[in-house]
């Protein structure tokens, strides 16, 4: 079962007991309001927790002020944005933002044409943004080669389907321009991703952040300078045209155990679903 | 946490939120106010239930708190390895050994053509897909450089200058050309120990990061050295650097903040605010 699936799953059994219970209700005359206002609050949090719990998690642990040891030496604040070391009387606190570089490689969702002058773009902003920042950061990539054959495979079913449409077009009493125009820039795309795999380039699955430490005598201070960092690494990395969100709660717990080890990449994709 | 933990968990609350609903449907119709005190309780459960797809792992430490500490681990987040070349975490079932591989990729866009731009982004890709067989971690690294010993190089060698121009000063037989040069060369360490000192030095490096697990810390390692063997001649081959597994302080640098910063650094970042 994939994620999506088992997200689909679980929030239709639970959403299918919570209105098990607004049936029973009905019987009970005036408290049938009050039992549908439960049922909405249940509603709303499990669709929250299911496909936005980073909204919810840091909520909850700022109002009952709950901090969390996740190693030695390591504490999660109440507001779950950073997690910090206490070493040598100092606070080490890190923090990450979300920054998958669509445009750059190679799985870009719908390649964009001119992506060529894009890539040869890259390595000067790259350079930029790097010379630009004073700090320590880690830009990092995990990534994973998918099978080939199948990649192959389905854009030339994409490309042999729009070659129908193609001449489908092409041979109908009304041919639109714009239309045939449209369907030769698609395949134009689909053979150039052809090409690539052919000249050694694999398809990829990834996901890329960005992680970035500040140094403190107070756990404040050093929380203070991280939030800082993380705006200014969000401005100089705006360049690239990403989707740049600071990660916060469970996901920024899963990055941190990143750190250590790396399991596979179903697991890692079904942990990031959202802030990817 | 185990997914099967997390999905057992799942069940076990729906089933009791399910309970909740069956008690509800067979009380009898004057029982209101309880029938409502159900109803509240079953939708928490069956929030709880919603909950635990991502949250299972906290459930029984957030229930054992202390004073509003939950606490996940009290170990530390990884063991080093004996041989200094692996850290090993213990997570789940299985232990897992990571090995980081340093790309020391010395190349500036400036120097660059259009062509070798577009190449070099290109490889990029082609470095993280360099195997297909496992997950792997590319990352670029800004760090502060511990510059303790070179400080300690310059200071000690500026001390040595400065005894020779006093002992040369005091002999009166001393040729003026032989005193002027080696105050010039006082005059050049007291500039690079005045400079070195401005402001903190920092230095770049890629490097990726390579996890097996294993039923033991051997057959881990084992692995991972494996797979980093072969990442490492991939990075060669690449982009054409000579890379190599990173031990010691070195690897500290890639996975603990405070070897990201030396505490040498840290003082010159709290003067200046």
């Amino acid at each position: 079962m994939s994620m999506d699936e088992e997200t689909i799953f679980r929030v239709g059994i639970t959403l299918i007991l919570a209105l098990m219970f607004v049936s029973f209700s009905a019987a009970y005359g005036p408290l049938y309001i009050l039992a549908l206002v439960f049922f909405m609050a249940a509603f709303v949090l499990i669709i929250i927790l299911s496909f936005a719990d980073f909204v919810l998690f840091p909520l909850f642990t700022r109002i009952l002020k709950v901090t969390t040891v996740p190693a030695r030496d390591y504490t999660i604040p109440k507001e779950n944005d950073g997690i910090v070391k206490y070493v040598n009387g100092l606070y080490y606190a890190t923090g990450y933002i979300t920054a998958n570089v669509y445009n750059y490689v190679f799985q870009a969702e719908q390649m964009i044409e001119g992506e060529d002058t894009e890539m040869v773009m890259g390595p000067d902003k790259w350079e930029k943004a790097v010379m630009s920042v004073k700090f320590p950061f880690k830009f990092i990539a995990i990534g994973q080669a998918v099978d080939i054959q199948k990649y192959r495979d389905d854009l030339e079913g994409r490309r042999a389907y729009l070659e129908f449409q193609y001449s489908k077009s092409e041979s109908a009493p009304n041919v639109s321009t714009s239309v045939l125009d449209d369907l030769k820039r698609r395949m134009r795309v689909l053979q150039v991703r052809i090409d690539r795999l052919g000249a050694g380039e694999r398809p990829l699955s990834s996901m890329m952040y960005i992680e970035t430490t500040a140094v403190g005598i107070t756990l404040s201070d050093a929380m203070s300078k991280l939030t800082q960092q993380v705006d200014q690494l969000q401005t100089v990395f705006n360049v690239f045209d990403l989707s740049l969100v600071r990660v916060v709660g469970r996901e920024m717990y899963g990055l941190y155990k990143l750190n250590y080890y790396i399991p596979t990449m179903d697991e890692i994709i079904s942990s990031f679903q959202f802030q990817k | 946490m185990n997914k099967n933990f997390s999905f057992l968990i799942f069940i076990g609350f729906l089933c009791a939120t399910f309970i909740c609903a069956v008690i509800i449907s067979i009380l009898p119709l004057g029982y209101a106010i309880p029938a409502i005190i159900l109803m509240f309780i079953g939708l928490l459960l069956d929030v709880i239930a919603a909950s635990a797809r991502f949250y299972a792992y906290y459930f029984v430490p957030f229930i054992k708190r202390k004073n509003n500490v939950v606490t996940l681990s009290n170990e530390p987040p990884f063991y080093v390895t004996a041989s200094g070349n692996a850290i090993i975490v213990r997570a789940e079932e299985n232990t897992y050994a990571s090995v980081f591989v340093k790309i020391p990729v010395y190349l500036s866009s400036t120097e660059m053509s259009d062509e070798e731009k577009l190449n070099f982004a290109r490889a990029f890709s082609k470095m993280i897909t360099v195997n297909s067989r496992y997950p792997m971690k590319l990352a670029s690294q800004l760090y502060y450089l511990n510059k303790d010993e070179y400080i300690r190089r310059i200071s000690a060698k500026l001390n040595e200058v400065e005894d020779r121009y006093d002992k040369l000063k005091a002999d009166k037989t001393t040729p003026d050309k032989l005193l002027n040069r080696t105050e010039g060369e006082l005059a050049m360490w007291h500039n690079l120990f005045d400079g070195v000192n401005k402001s903190p030095s920092q230095n770049q490096m890629a490097y990726a990061m390579i996890s097996a697990p294993g039923a033991n810390e051997e057959e881990a390692v084992a692995i991972a050295m494996q797979r980093a063997e072969e990442v490492a001649a991939g990075a060669g081959s690449i982009f054409g650097v000579t890379a190599s597994i990173a031990t010691g302080e070195e690897m500290l640098a890639f996975v603990e903040p405070e070897y990201s910063i030396p505490p040498a650094t840290i003082s010159e970042l709290l003067k200046k605010g």
